[in-house]
């Protein structure tokens, strides 16, 4: 326990599942803060990137770089059907109280979950590691899984992308535009429709290329369209609403906070990150880096 | 005003979207659901022949048709039907045509007995039988008690059912629950001389408590040198665990015990090797290369893991494990599963256990159940009098490729028998005192 090279890869463990987290959770808070819709099919747009990726590795099964065309191709397929979900579906209920639009996007929940069945079956399915990626590396005289580095790479290379998206393109100011003053940004002139829909394919590419991501280190199954949801509901939480970065800080949080519990307290590891919405909710209702409704 | 109305209905939907976060997090929470264990098996016996006229044999099958269980409860469910139609096709029970009314229990323990007392009160089957979650099954059982109904469990694995709270209307045709299975585990890991600190780790819940709490207090009273240097409590389904394989390691543990079971044991098999984990410790647990998990790990699944199972279908060796497997493949093209084993033999001792009694009679069923005697897929069984539970064989070993195969499985597992291994059991004077406790 004492032993500090411990600690740190404890925390390199915490750091890589926060990664992945920040992956599903930054989709959830964009579409959240843009379009004011609470995405309950998100955790289905994660698995199926996982089964996409699973079906892309199959039809390119004598490919050595499958993998890598799966991580290309199975986002790419998440953005499509969001594309076909904010299109045919939820552009009909912007005007429609918020029960209604959550009702939808929990409906899409179960119509996906036994889509899923009928295409794939119920059966675990497996994604293997790609062959050079599929050893350790030493760290700190332990060994430590190379593939992880792959998923901080993506990850980092996503949280930047991101931001430079948000902060330094036109649609990015818009889309800020519209998170901080909806109505304004409409009366300006800004097409909200066309933001929504951007919005909500970046929101379930993200989804997806998390879900694809992950592929190699889960089961491929119906389960994983629950498995990191509720983490990503936290994390919108603690984050604030429609803030990136603060989904980047919540989901780093929530890494280390499920890695040092499991270290310092592993029969109450499972409580930590209620605890940690509860705090913030607590001292700043509107999340780290949300801001309060302005008048 | 206008302004002032749409700053308050912002404000308004602010407070509903946080709400609705809220919502999103107890709900989503409540969809994880927990799950009990799994496993069991059995064959066609020549019965009698032609199209059953007598009184139809009703029976409510009960199981989880969606979520995490899915893999296990899909091919019970094939199982199940196999045999009903084997049975039917053979002159069905006692003359009669055997009907299954299916219902989804969504693997809630209100639900479970919301579609029990439907099944009884308005659909009038004659038993209940199925369940894979363990805290399903416990409430069904408390309804089939109150109703006087007999309630068969095929995969529910938590002990209590057939221990502290078991009682005269239920039944498990499993031949292992957390108890046996543990205990069973735990025979092998004291032989291991140097297996000496054991760490464990489990989805927090009623099953994964139960199977290392049983594992371990069998291991401490064989073994007065093994220590329990800590333990892992993730969620069910958490499908990330390289914090808790990072602790393990760095406590340096001789063994490990895991609980773990279904997405959970593919994801921290897959995750352990990047840590190199088998090289360091010595892994156990129940279940850990059953068909579902191992086919989906495939070829490169660890040897050495110390594990046992119910039932393979490349173990037992018996004409009724032949018949099964081909019966199977031709409605499936798959291999049967463990879970399609359980069905499968649920059914069959249901017949046995009619057939015996020789009258469509709840009472006469339960007398005809206890002392069954049956020679199933898993080989001779038998469902005790004192605790209603089924034993048999019970296969213990470490993981290595099948022969022929592209998964690993227990090749050549140490068979352990109530004769064998009567620890196995708890004594029906225990179980006595138990129930009188609980």
């Amino acid at each position: 326990m004492t032993d500090p090279s411990n600690l740190v890869l404890q925390a390199i463990a915490g750091l890589t599942f926060g990664l992945i987290l920040f992956l599903v959770a930054s989709g959830l808070t964009l579409i959240f803060g843009v379009m004011r819709i609470l995405n309950f099919a998100h955790g289905v747009l994660y698995m199926l990137g996982a089964y996409f990726a699973f079906s892309v590795t199959r039809w390119f099964s004598d490919t050595p770089a499958k993998f890598i065309i799966a991580l290309i191709l199975a986002p790419l397929m998440g953005a499509a059907l969001g594309l076909a979900i904010e299109f045919l579906l939820l552009r009909r209920i912007y005007r429609r109280a918020h029960l209604d639009q959550l009702l939808l996007t929990f409906a899409l929940v179960f119509i996906a979950a036994d889509g899923t069945r009928l295409t794939w079956g119920v059966d675990f399915k497996s994604v293997d590691v790609p062959p050079f990626l599929t050893g350790s590396v030493s760290l700190l005289g332990r060994s430590f899984p190379s593939y992880y580095f792959l998923v901080w790479a993506i990850a980092i290379l996503v949280a930047v992308a991101l931001w430079a998206f948000v902060q330094r393109t036109r649609t990015g100011l818009l889309l800020r535009a519209i998170v901080q003053d909806r109505e304004m940004a409409g009366a300006l002139g800004v097409n909200t429709a066309r933001i929504y829909t951007a919005t909500f394919m970046l929101g379930a590419y993200l989804a997806a290329l998390g879900g694809a991501l992950v592929a190699p280190l889960r089961a491929v199954a119906l389960d994983l369209a629950t498995e990191s949801i509720i983490e990503a509901f936290i994390i919108v939480v603690i984050g604030g609403l429609g803030s990136v970065f603060g989904a980047l800080v919540g989901a780093l949080l929530l890494g280390e906070s499920n890695a040092f519990g499991a270290l310092v307290a592993p029969r109450f590891a499972i409580v930590f990150p209620f605890v940690l919405m509860a705090v913030v909710l607590i001292v700043r209702p509107f999340g780290l880096f949300g801001q309060p409704e302005s008048e | 005003m206008a302004g002032r109305g749409s700053a308050w209905s912002r404000r308004l939907s602010r407070r509903a979207v946080i709400r609705a976060a809220g919502a999103g997090v107890a709900a989503s929470a409540l969809w994880t659901w927990s799950c009990g264990g799994k496993k069991a098996g059995e064959t066609p016996q020549p019965g009698g022949t032609g199209t059953p006229s007598g009184k139809p044999v009703k029976l409510g099958y009960l199981t989880s048709l969606s979520g995490a269980a899915t893999p296990y409860t899909e091919p019970e469910r094939t199982a199940v039907l196999l045999a009903v139609e084997e049975i039917n096709n053979k002159g069905g029970i006692l003359g009669g045509r055997v009907e299954l009314v299916v219902r989804d229990d969504k693997g809630v323990a209100d639900e479970g007995q919301r579609q029990a007392r439907d099944l009884i009160e308005n659909q009038n089957v004659f038993l209940l039988f199925g369940v894979i979650n363990s805290a399903v099954a416990l409430a069904v059982s408390q309804y089939a008690r109150e109703a006087q109904v007999p309630f068969v469990d095929t995969i529910a694995q938590s002990a209590a059912l057939t221990e502290e709270k078991g009682h005269k209307y239920v039944f498990r045709t499993a031949t292992t629950h957390t108890g046996i299975a543990s205990r069973s585990v735990a025979k092998l890991a004291a032989e291991q001389k140097d297996w000496k600190r054991w760490y464990m780790i489990g989805p927090d819940y009623e099953y994964g408590h139960r199977l290392v709490e049983d594992f371990w207090s069998y291991l401490k009273k064989k073994r007065t040198d093994v220590q329990r240097i800590g333990e892992q409590w993730p969620k069910f389904g958490a499908g990330e665990f390289s914090a808790q394989i990072n602790a393990i390691l760095g406590a340096k543990p001789d063994a490990v015990y895991s609980s773990l079971w279904g997405g959970d044991q593919v994801a921290f098999v897959k995750q352990a090797k990047g840590f190199n984990y088998f090289q360091q410790v010595h892994h156990s647990g129940w279940a850990q290369v059953d068909l579902d998990v191992a086919a989906a790990i495939g070829a490169d699944y660890p040897k050495g893991v110390l594990t046992g199972t119910n039932w393979a279908y490349y173990i037992v060796k018996n004409p009724q494990t032949d018949a099964f497997i081909t019966a199977y493949r031709g409605r499936t093209n798959g291999l049967p599963t463990s879970g399609a084993g359980l069905g499968y033999t649920a059914v069959y001792l249901i017949k046995a256990a009619l057939e015996k009694a020789g009258a469509l009679d709840r009472e006469k069923f339960i007398t005809g159940m206890e002392d069954l005697k049956y020679d199933s897929i898993y080989g001779a069984i038998n469902i005790r009098k004192c605790d209603h539970q089924a034993y048999g064989p019970v296969f213990v070993g470490f993981s290595d490729q099948v022969p022929g195969e592209q998964f690993s499985g227990i090749p050549k597992p140490t068979v352990l028998t109530p004769s064998s291994f009567p620890d196995m059991a708890l004594p029906c004077s225990e179980i006595d005192q138990l129930r009188k406790k609980a």
